[in-house]
């Protein structure tokens, strides 16, 4: 049912809503009872006796409204209540807040297929064996650090590892650098070494253009004519300059390949490679290329020359490159300059950087196993969103299980149901889901929860309740409103719905039975009016409608007497008091004691005491007559008959006193 | 000794016959002297008539012996009292008005009484004379 029409609904039956209140448990035989005192020489005995509940009909519209002055506090308090437990679901879990369509790496990561997990395991595995191979202390050695260094059978396998996908050309871009410094070298010396011979060369061709040059001033004594003209000397002079030229560009080329000054520009070409590779968390790679680079350098440092220090500084101190095998502490091999700085000790800094990332990341993973075994989820989700932040490309993170991670997805998808749940306001399936969780996770609690459903759907029907006596005692707006309120707590709970429906479905009934209850008053159709004093107490007290309502309560009374009537006699006539029994029929007022009930039991009672019945009628009979006398006369017949009922008594008393005082 | 039994034996005899004529002497006194009371010439109370409330000549007088079952009330200044008496061989007790002046000793529960009664003609029976047996 859409909301407007549900809440015209609500006014319409709340417009027509005019029905009993359930005062039932008033007057059941669960009511109190109350003790009737004792009639003069008749034991008291316990009867039910029917109070009047108009009074408890106010008393009731007075705590329905209370509880509807309490309704916006209570919704402040419900608003104040999901706040928290939304808070407390988004500590728990963050992606459960984080939307899908924001990019997440940790999203990525828990949702990996089981083969690409297979295939990273493989990856890295080939990736660690690059890393053994040239460090053999490596964390991932099984090995003893005896290991030989092998950097060729390394640069091997890192070829194959450049084939897979995640490497990203990484392995690739390591070989080639490698490469560079190992080919580079011999391709230097050969460069130079043609340098030099074409420097040779052009110096011989410029010598024999000098030569021809200075022919061309020569004078051939045979003829008198010169060696050569003004145009052959500028086109001399024209090839000496491109020759010239030529050979200082070749000197120049040397000069930028002379080992001095190529292989620290090496180094820290390669070093500034391996400091990327540490800048993107690529662990692994930085750590080969460290070792790469330290069986490359052999004998190579920081070191610098004299001539590019600033001039007056002299060294300061002896620093080395441990990675420079075979050097001493200035990574020279041979004595020490005494003019040399200190050298940098960039890729031992660097190494046991990457070191302690790697150890991080291991401790982190068994950290992250233990968490996922014991299901504590909620960390473990926290640990690897940590892990994909420091430690991206680390095997650690990439090797975790497919079922690893099916639990933190499973986590954050039911603690995003969970938050939705709360905010939907479905108690049920909170409950569901929170049992779900508790079996699932032990680092989350979720008493709070699951007490947040229960106290919300009862209170939901609890309104429910008081609308629908709030209907029944004719105030609709009131009953309208705790409907509203029932159905925005619990808008998903079958029980309140239904609850709901029926209380709209009662409404139609109401006024049939305003009808009947008219019809009851105008028939005096007293015991139907008391069978269903329930229904009709609260039409009968609403308000400006006392002639109803007063007509409503003699019926009542006239009940209630003839039960009075009834129920003092079955007392009588169980401890066999039979003439009291049937006088307490006898003495029901008129025209009650025509009542069927009455007459039935009377006659029922007729054969235990004939000779009493006989006699008080005869003593009712005179006394209607005037004879006054005779009257006496059978009362005392009665009286003796009986163990001095006390009616009795009254009678032969009163009579007594009429005839002794008449003159 | 034989002289002195004899002598015991008619003195014993003359004693009892004294006491005979003493009993026999009282018990023709005492029948003698109800003879002679006003209320045994009066007729028996028709109770049995009374009670269906047949009509009964006023001003007669009748007699009602029986038990004085209970003293029901008394007048406020004790002229008279309302009394139950059950006619003998009636089980049913009737109520009676007898004056204060018609009993020359005080009611008491129980006693067997004689009563000379009329019917006034409002029904009322009411007692002039009043004897104890």
């Amino acid at each position: 049912m859409s909301q407007p029409v549900r809440y015209c609904g609500f006014a319409a039956w709340g417009m027509a809503l005019v029905c009993a209140f359930p005062f039932a448990t008033l007057f059941s035989a669960d009511a109190p009872v109350v003790q009737v005192p004792a009639i003069q020489g008749v034991p008291a005995v316990t009867q039910t006796v029917v109070t009047s509940s108009f009074e408890a009909v106010e008393m009731e519209k007075l705590r329905i409204a209370k509880e509807v002055g309490k309704l916006s506090v209570d919704d402040a308090d419900f608003n104040e209540a999901v706040a928290k437990l939304q808070k407390k679901l988004a500590e728990a879990s963050l992606l459960s807040v984080l939307p899908p369509s924001v990019p997440s790496e940790l999203r990525s990561f828990l949702n990996a297929s089981a083969s690409e997990v297979e295939r990273a395991k493989s990856y890295y595995t080939q990736l660690s064996s690059v890393l053994n191979k040239l460090s053999p202390e490596s964390p991932y050695n099984s090995g003893t650090a005896l290991d030989t260094v092998n950097p060729r059978a390394a640069a091997d396998l890192l070829h194959k590892v450049s084939n897979y996908e995640e490497d990203e050309g990484l392995s690739q871009t390591i070989l080639n650098q490698w490469g560079a410094k190992e080919g580079g070298a011999r391709d230097d010396a050969r460069r130079i070494s043609q340098i030099d011979s074409g420097i040779q060369s052009l110096f011989k061709e410029r010598k024999r253009l000098e030569w021809n040059y200075n022919m061309t001033f020569h004078v051939n004594s045979m003829t008198g004519e010169k060696g050569g003209t003004d145009a052959d000397r500028d086109h001399i002079q024209e090839q000496i300059n491109e020759v010239k030229k030529q050979s200082a560009e070749l000197e120049a080329e040397k000069n930028t390949r002379v080992g001095l000054a190529t292989i620290p520009l090496r180094k820290l070409e390669f070093q500034q490679f391996i400091l990327q590779l540490a800048v993107q968390q690529r662990y692994l790679h930085a750590l080969i290329a460290c070792g790469f680079y330290r069986n490359v350098f052999t004998g190579g440092d920081m070191s610098i020359k004299q001539e590019a220090r600033p001039e007056g500084k002299k060294s300061q101190g002896t620093g080395s490159d441990p990675f420079a095998k075979g050097s001493n502490a200035t990574g020279n091999s041979g004595p020490v300059p005494a003019q040399e700085l200190s050298t940098i000790s960039t890729i031992t800094g660097l190494e046991s950087f990457l070191l302690n990332r790697v150890r991080d990341a291991k401790k982190d993973r068994e950290a992250l196993e233990n968490m996922l075994a014991t299901k504590q989820i909620s960390v473990a989700e926290s640990l690897a969103g940590k892990m994909v932040m420091t430690a991206k490309y680390q095997p650690e993170l990439h090797t975790v299980s497919t079922q690893g991670r099916q639990k933190i997805r499973d986590f954050y998808q039911e603690v995003r149901q969970l938050s939705e749940s709360v905010n939907a306001k479905n108690y049920p399936e909170i409950l569901k889901l929170s049992d779900n969780l508790s079996a699932s996770c032990s680092d989350i609690g979720t008493q709070d929860l699951k007490a947040f459903a229960v106290e919300n759907r009862k209170k939901a029907l609890f309104w429910v309740g008081q609308a629908e006596i709030s209907g029944r005692l004719g105030d609709a707006r009131s009953a309208q409103l705790l409907l509203e309120f029932a159905q925005r707590r619990a808008p998903h709970d079958p029980d309140v719905e239904d609850s709901i429906k029926r209380i709209q479905e009662s409404a139609t009934t109401s006024v049939k039975l305003r009808d009947e209850l008219a019809g009851i008053i105008e028939h005096q159709d007293y015991a139907t009016a008391y069978l269903k004093m329930a229904d009709f107490m609260p039409l009968a007290s609403i308000a400006g409608n006392e002639s109803q309502k007063k007509a409503f309560l003699d019926l009542l009374d006239k009940e209630k007497t003839v039960r009075t009537s009834v129920e003092r006699s079955e007392s009588f006539e169980k401890m066999k008091a039979f003439p009291e029994a049937w006088l307490a029929l006898e003495n029901t007022p008129a025209p009650l004691d025509k009542d069927p009930r009455l007459q039935e039991k009377k006659t029922a009672l007729t054969a235990e005491c004939a000779d009493f019945i006989s006699a008080y009628a005869k003593g009712k009979k005179f006394e209607v007559q005037g004879q006054t006398p005779l009257a006496l006369t059978w009362y005392m017949e009665a009286l003796s008959l009986t163990s001095g009922n006390p009616d009795v008594k009254s009678k032969v008393r009163d009579l007594g006193r009429k005839i002794l005082e008449s003159p | 000794m034989r002289n002195q039994t004899k002598i015991t034996t008619k003195l014993a005899v003359a004693l009892a016959a004294l006491a005979v004529v003493a009993v026999v002497g009282g018990f023709l006194f005492v029948i003698a002297s109800r003879s002679n009371s006003p209320l045994h010439n009066l007729p028996e109370f028709p109770v049995a008539e009374y009670r269906q409330g047949d009509p009964l000549w006023s001003n007669s007088s009748y007699l009602l012996s029986g038990t004085l079952d209970n003293i029901i009330l008394e007048s406020k200044n004790r002229t008279k009292y309302l009394v139950a008496i059950t006619a003998k061989g009636a089980g049913s007790p009737l109520p009676v008005i007898i004056p204060a002046k018609a009993s020359k000793v005080p009611l008491q529960r129980l006693q067997n009484i004689s009563l000379k009664v009329t019917v006034d003609s409002s029904g009322r029976i009411i007692a002039s004379d009043c004897s104890i047996n």
